[in-house]
């Protein structure tokens, strides 16, 4: 029984850690489908609608849209019911035309000037051209298959430059735009559209990884200009002197973005951690007045005389407490925020707020405790001595303590608040840089039914630098206006997916590490004259290595490689090594490696197994393995 | 071996509408014609023919057009009843289990290699019981479908 409690805790740990590992991705089917389209063109597939989604570094991703379904989403977004007519009509045309370019790219590229079709070409323009014609020849109305057969339309096509399927997509997308404008009339003021109600498409991406994000262009769909190219090599041999350069600048530039910013994480965090370990300097202050405040109402309320003095502070007690649970509060989200660094740093003004309010309790309460001692005190001229009330000098203590709390606790926050705000100043580009991390720029097209490009493309290799791990993320969303400040202005989510840039395709890789060689047929060669079984050798390994489409794990852990090994073992210990060859298989980002090959210094076969581990053996030093690490 | 033959234009702008040289040879010359052509055969006379075969004509010199397709436009009537059981045959062929009226038959498209019909225009679409039909009376819109439905039929083979 226990053992199955202890399972199904497992599984709801697994499934909780599994929820916690997953980002928000919105995938509606129908509308959008990925694909990947190899650099030689052989390999072309789909993505998975859910799931990872993982690519070759350096392919062409394909965004196909439905523009059926997505003019159906856009109107109904507008406020048009489903059940409208114009919108069923609308549809249907859409799904009609959405072979329209490829017939259009078939006659351009295989039927003009001196192309020379071969019959499979005729009977794909015959095939798609069905796809339409009967289409409209089994859904269109009487009242438009009337007039798209009538004696004006055959007139007409009489004198029609071109072939009789353009021609009918012509009267199709006229039609199709008819309806349109009769769909976004309820828009018009003057006889044009709101353009603060109209609906808008836009489609983008962004490059995500450690260091932050930025766009990316996506062919057909923003103005963002390419950036230069950059093939990751299937060949880590040595970069020409002009693409280390290039490289170099851009590294430099990275870098030294990555390290300002990772600078500023660990100073902040630095920052916050003395500051915690000794919050507030008013801390101090606080317990002396916490102090100060029991023994005073202790001792004041010993005494009769001094019970109306002790009663102000028991009065006054609560509103201490207050302040402490609140001291906690603001401490704890203090903690919170420096753990969020830089991201609830620059997200908002929360974190000043928090401690305002902090602070104008503190005020308040002092302000209240002061009122009341006051008063007790004037009580004390009615009396006939004029002396103070028993007990006033007692609370005037009291008083003092709570002042100087007050005073060294708005010195800090005021500390506080301006080492944000400085924090705030000197991240700003990086705040903005965040903020813009997924939201549209105006480089990023809005289109209007009947202007959506049916396809949108990501030459991966022209995003600039990347690394395998990377991801891009491609969002695409529907906007009711232009202007975010807009009363009007919605935004609705259509899409949100990641997919991840690996190494899939074959690749070569080089590689140092240490072996331990074994010459297991030492009894048959006396030149072998080793005690141990095992001797260390330093190796060097050339292999192929290659990619998973399915499987992010294998990316990141397992990734095999297979190839030659070159080492030099000395197995007759005369001081001078042999050269040695074989066959090596690595695993585990080439963490470990195991093999077989030849001594050709005594004639000799050995198997070995290897580590890529950063340490020194008899002398050797391994590679280290983050090197290797990073593709 | 059919022996390549050329055949008589109803109009001389027209290159692509043929006819047949008489009733005499109109089955021989049906047979050489439509091995040697794809073609689209109309029967008799109809409202605004010189319109639609104009826009016939069109369908056979567009780009995407194959090379061999081909209007034969029969109306004189020795001719069509030479024809008559040779073309029944081909519907019958191509559409073994349809119901129909040859009377109501207005063009239909062939393919070549295999002598079927592929496509059937009516002179009334209505008489058909077939209510896949109804559309079905002689536009360039119908021409062009019995094209493509014989083009679509044509072995990878042939050119």
């Amino acid at each position: 029984m226990k053992n199955l409690q202890f399972k199904v805790a497992m599984a709801a740990l697994i499934s909780f850690a599994a929820t916690l590992s997953c980002r928000a991705q919105l995938t509606p089917s129908g509308i959008f489908t990925l694909m990947e389209e190899s650099t030689s063109g052989k390999h072309m597939d789909t993505l998975p609608q859910t799931g990872p989604a993982i690519v070759d570094i350096n392919s062409i991703l394909h965004i196909k849209i439905d523009l059926a379904a997505l003019e159906d989403e856009m109107f109904r977004f507008q406020g048009i019911s489903g059940s409208d007519a114009r919108l069923e009509k609308l549809k249907m045309f859409n799904t009609l035309l959405q072979n329209q370019n490829m017939i259009l790219k078939l006659i351009n590229e295989k039927f003009s000037g001196s192309a020379t079709p071969t019959i499979e070409d005729y009977k794909e323009l015959a095939s798609q051209s069905e796809f339409i014609m009967g289409g409209l020849e089994d859904n269109l109305d009487d009242e438009l298959w009337d007039e798209l057969t009538s004696p004006a339309m055959e007139q007409q096509f009489s004198t029609f430059d071109g072939p009789y399927i353009v021609f009918v997509i012509n009267f199709l997308a006229e039609k199709a735009q008819l309806l349109r404008e009769s769909l976004t009339e309820q828009l018009n003021v003057n006889g044009e559209a709101d353009s603060s109600l109209l609906i808008f498409f836009r489609l983008g991406a962004f490059i995500k990884n450690k260091s932050g994000g930025r766009p990316v262009h996506v062919e057909n769909f923003d103005d963002i200009a390419t950036d230069s190219y950059s093939e990751i090599s299937s060949f880590s041999a040595p970069l020409s002197d002009a693409e280390k350069k290039e490289l170099n600048n851009t590294r430099l530039l990275n870098d030294s973005i990555q390290s300002n910013t990772g600078q500023a994480t660990f100073s902040f965090k630095q920052l916050i951690k003395s500051r915690i370990n000794n919050l507030f300097p008013s801390d101090t202050s606080r317990v002396k007045l916490k102090t100060v405040y029991r023994s005073k109402m202790m001792e004041l309320n010993q005494s009769n005389a001094t019970k109306p003095a002790a009663r102000i502070l028991v009065d006054n007690e609560l509103n201490l407490g207050r302040v402490d649970q609140f001291y906690t509060l603001a401490t704890e989200t203090y903690q919170q925020f420096a753990g969020n660094f830089p991201k609830e740093l620059l997200n908002g003004d929360s974190l000043d707020q928090t401690f305002d309010r902090f602070s104008r309790l503190v005020n308040n309460s002092l302000n209240q405790l002061k009122g009341d001692v006051s008063l007790y005190e004037q009580s004390g001229s009615r009396l006939s001595s004029g002396e103070p009330p028993p007990g006033a000098p007692d609370l005037d203590i009291v008083v003092n303590a709570y002042d100087s709390y007050a005073s060294s606790i708005n010195q800090d926050i005021s500390g506080i608040k301006s080492l944000f705000s400085d924090i705030r100043s000197i991240l700003d580009p990086f705040r903005k840089a965040y903020l813009a991390n997924e939201d549209f720029s105006d480089q990023v097209l809005r289109f209007t039914a009947g202007s959506i490009p049916p396809i949108g493309l990501i030459e991966l290799k022209y995003i600039g630098e990347r690394k395998a791990g990377d991801e891009i993320l491609i969002k695409a969303v529907l906007e009711r206006g232009k202007k975010e400040g807009n009363r009007n202005f919605e935004q609705k989510v259509l899409l949100r997916r990641y997919v991840t840039m690996s190494r899939i395709a074959v690749h070569v890789k080089m590689s140092g590490s240490v072996i331990l060689a074994n010459p297991y047929n030492r009894a048959s060669n006396p030149a072998i004259t080793l005690q141990n079984k095992f001797q260390f050798s330093p190796t060097y390994g050339i292999f192929l290595k290659w990619g998973s489409r399915k499987s992010k794990f294998y990316n990141d852990f397992v990734a095999f490689g297979a190839g030659l090994s070159f080492s030099s073992p000395d197995f007759n210990l005369d001081g001078t090594p042999e050269f040695g060859s074989g066959i090596i298989i690595t695993g585990f980002r080439d963490l470990l490696s195991a093999g077989w090959g030849w001594n050709f210094g005594l004639d000799t076969p050995y198997t070995f197994i290897g580590f890529n581990i950063p340490f020194s053996i008899g002398g050797i030093q391994s590679a280290s393995p983050e090197g290797f690490l990073e593709d | 071996m059919v022996i390549p033959k050329s055949f008589p234009v109803h109009f001389p702008t027209l290159t692509r509408v043929n006819n047949l040289d008489g009733a005499a040879t109109a089955v021989e010359d049906l047979k050489t014609y439509i091995s040697q052509y794809l073609p689209l055969i109309i029967l008799g006379h109809f409202p605004a023919a010189q319109d639609l075969l104009t826009n016939a004509n069109q369908l056979c010199t567009q780009p995407g057009a194959l090379p061999t397709q081909r209007v034969l436009w029969l109306t004189d009537v020795d001719i069509l009843s030479a024809v008559k059981p040779q073309l029944d045959a081909a519907i019958k062929s191509g559409f073994p289990t349809k119901v129909y009226n040859y009377e109501n038959i207005r063009a239909l498209s062939i393919e070549p290699a295999s002598g079927k019909a592929v496509y059937l225009i009516f002179v009334d679409p209505t008489l058909s019981p077939d209510p896949t039909d109804k559309r079905k009376a002689l536009s360039t819109f119908q021409m062009q479908r019995a094209f493509n439905a014989a083009i679509s039929l044509i072995p990878d083979t042939s050119v």
